[in-house]
């Protein structure tokens, strides 16, 4: 089996990322990017060249763009290589882990109706996580997402790896995609490199 | 308890400093801009209070005030070293020390005050120091028959730690020779060895479990003693042959020993802990998680997080999200000394910072000397 390689945005996404791929049975390459949104889109012709010799899975944020995701992509990635899987993820990787609701208000100790009313097209998400695990029942928790009061940060010190434990430990990708229709499409795309060979 | 704000004037490049003071601190600034200055204003207070230490020790083997003073310090000449604590219970306390040289160039105290939230406990000189201007060359902070009512801040000085583990310094046989308690890591086996049995253990099991991240093919780690009785570390790595191949510490390589000392420092005591470039030899992955290793550990620790003051270089270790604005402090240099600001303070800095970009992004290119692709062709 040809590993997959992993391009996104940062470091919150990757796990993502690599469950994705092992939840469709596939291999993890390399992970590439995590530089921004801004790097990654300028490099990704580079990217897509490469992409013609083995399989690539790339993951970017609609983040608000007026286009919808098709238009999205098909602007940025006007002729995708035979190895190319560009998704794109409505608005933030994050809306991912929050559409498996009862399992991240489990991990961060809050009731689930808290994320009830959270949907794929809320801007800020970051900020939203923020302020759910401000009402945690978890001092531990809430120290480690929710930033000290003052210090200007956005978010806790620990936030990335307990994002990263989350979606590595706790996410159900299949029951999530019930909730994100952009993940049940990037889970049906990635199913499709399952097959992949190197030939033309 | 830990340091909620230094200020120092007239201390080496900095003609003033005053800025308040976080669980973690990142010090960033060029080089030469005076990081490590700076965070030896806080070696001198443990070295005020150290055993074998003092006040004249402290300062002559700065090279005495003339060396400790800053070139650009103009009108008054005193040295001072002020700094504000923070304890456990919220209570504040403050130790100032101002410092001149007398007439045979012998450091001397020239004020010497402690505060315990507002109330003045000790205020020098006092009556019996101008009866006797000898009592002017030692603090009250370092005699345990002076200090009883603030001798908390003395123990809380004591506890104060530098580490910068040199690994060629580990791998030298006669390493620990004349090194006790040394900064650049000469006795670190013997200390791990001379550490109880079960916490050392506990902590090297810890360390262990780290290092195989950072190096897979890692299985174990042990101290152990040989025929002399010298302390030495082995670690377990895979290899073609079945079981395995011990190595000691003479083969690790340079960023395998100061990942484990940086380790050992971040588990070992409650004081604050001093590190200057952790990133050094370390892979970028590997420092790109140090923040939040440093956060984690912080933690874990049963009564206040132990206080933790970075140098650094890297926009590895500055990428990390958790980093607050408030926690960055910045150097720069400039005719009248070098300036030190938070960095929210700095105005384009709080407005980079507000408009989303993280902190290496925002604040690293202020670090940057001004013609620096010049170096491409050596300056010429």
């Amino acid at each position: 089996m040809v590993p997959v390689n992993i391009l996104v945005e940062g470091r919150t996404d990757e796990p993502v990322a690599k469950r994705l791929l092992i939840h469709v049975g596939l291999q993890v390459g390399n992970v590439y990017g995590r530089s921004g949104k801004a790097d990654l889109l300028r490099r990704l012709p580079n990217y897509n060249k490469a992409a013609r010799f083995s399989p690539w899975f790339v993951v970017v944020d609609l983040d608000g763009d007026t286009r919808c995701a098709s238009q999205f992509v098909a602007q940025w990635l006007p002729d995708p290589a035979k190895g190319m899987q560009l998704r794109v993820a409505i608005q933030a990787i994050e809306s991912w882990l929050m559409a498996d609701r009862e399992s991240l208000a489990r991990f961060l100790a809050v009731s689930s109706s808290r994320l009830q009313h959270h949907t794929e097209f809320d801007l800020n998400l970051k900020e939203a996580i923020v302020n759910i695990a401000r009402t945690s029942r978890s001092k531990s928790i809430r120290e480690d997402i929710v930033p000290r009061q003052g210090s200007g940060a956005r978010v806790g010190p620990l936030y990335v790896a307990r994002l990263t434990e989350f979606a590595e430990r706790h996410w159900r990708p299949d029951i999530a995609a019930d909730n994100s229709e952009s993940l049940r499409r990037c889970i049906r795309a990635l199913s499709t490199l399952t097959s992949w060979d190197a030939g033309p | 308890m830990r340091f909620s704000r230094i200020h120092l004037e007239n201390w080496r490049n900095f003609t003033r400093v005053d800025v308040p003071l976080q669980q973690r601190m990142f010090l960033v600034g060029a080089n030469a801009s005076g990081k490590s200055n700076l965070l030896d204003a806080f070696r001198f207070l443990r070295d005020l209070v150290r055993v074998g230490g003092g006040f004249e020790k402290a300062v002559s083997d700065r090279g005495g005030v003339s060396r400790l003073r800053s070139l650009a310090a103009r009108r008054y000449p005193e040295v001072v070293v002020d700094v504000g604590i923070e304890d456990d219970d919220n209570e504040t306390w403050r130790y100032r020390l101002a410092i001149v040289q007398d007439n045979q160039r012998r450091p001397t105290v020239k004020e010497e005050k402690v505060w315990k939230s507002d109330k003045l406990l000790l205020e020098r000189p006092d009556d019996r120091d101008i009866d006797d201007k000898e009592l002017l060359r030692q603090t009250h902070l370092e005699q345990i028959n002076s200090n009883r009512q603030f001798r908390v801040i003395a123990d809380f000085f004591n506890t104060i730690r530098y580490y910068h583990i040199v690994p060629q310094l580990i791998r030298e046989p006669e390493r620990s020779v004349g090194r006790k308690f040394d900064p650049y890591g000469g006795d670190f086996l013997e200390q791990i060895a001379s550490t109880p049995k079960n916490i050392y253990e506990s902590r090297l099991r810890r360390i262990q479990n780290a290092l195989r991240v950072a190096v897979p093919q890692l299985q174990e780690l042990q101290l152990y003693r040989d025929e002399r009785g010298v302390p030495h570390l082995r670690g377990k790595y895979d290899h073609w042959r079945a079981q395995g191949a011990w190595q000691t510490e003479v083969d690790f390589s340079d960023g395998t020993l100061r990942l484990m000392g940086l380790l050992w420092a971040l588990l070992d005591g409650g004081g604050p802990l001093i590190l200057e470039e952790p990133e050094l030899s370390l892979h970028s992955e590997v420092v790109s998680h140090v923040p939040e290793m440093m956060a984690y550990i912080q933690k874990s620790q049963k009564r206040q997080a132990r206080q933790i003051l970075v140098s650094t270089h890297s926009s590895d270790l500055l990428r990390d999200e958790g980093i607050a604005p408030d926690e960055v402090l910045l150097l720069r240099p400039t005719p009248d000394g070098t300036k030190v600001e938070v960095s929210t303070e700095v105005t384009e800095i709080k407005h980079l910072l507000d408009a989303g970009l993280t902190v290496a992004e925002a604040v690293l290119p202020s670090t940057r000397p001004p013609k620096a692709e010049q170096l491409s062709f050596l300056g010429e």
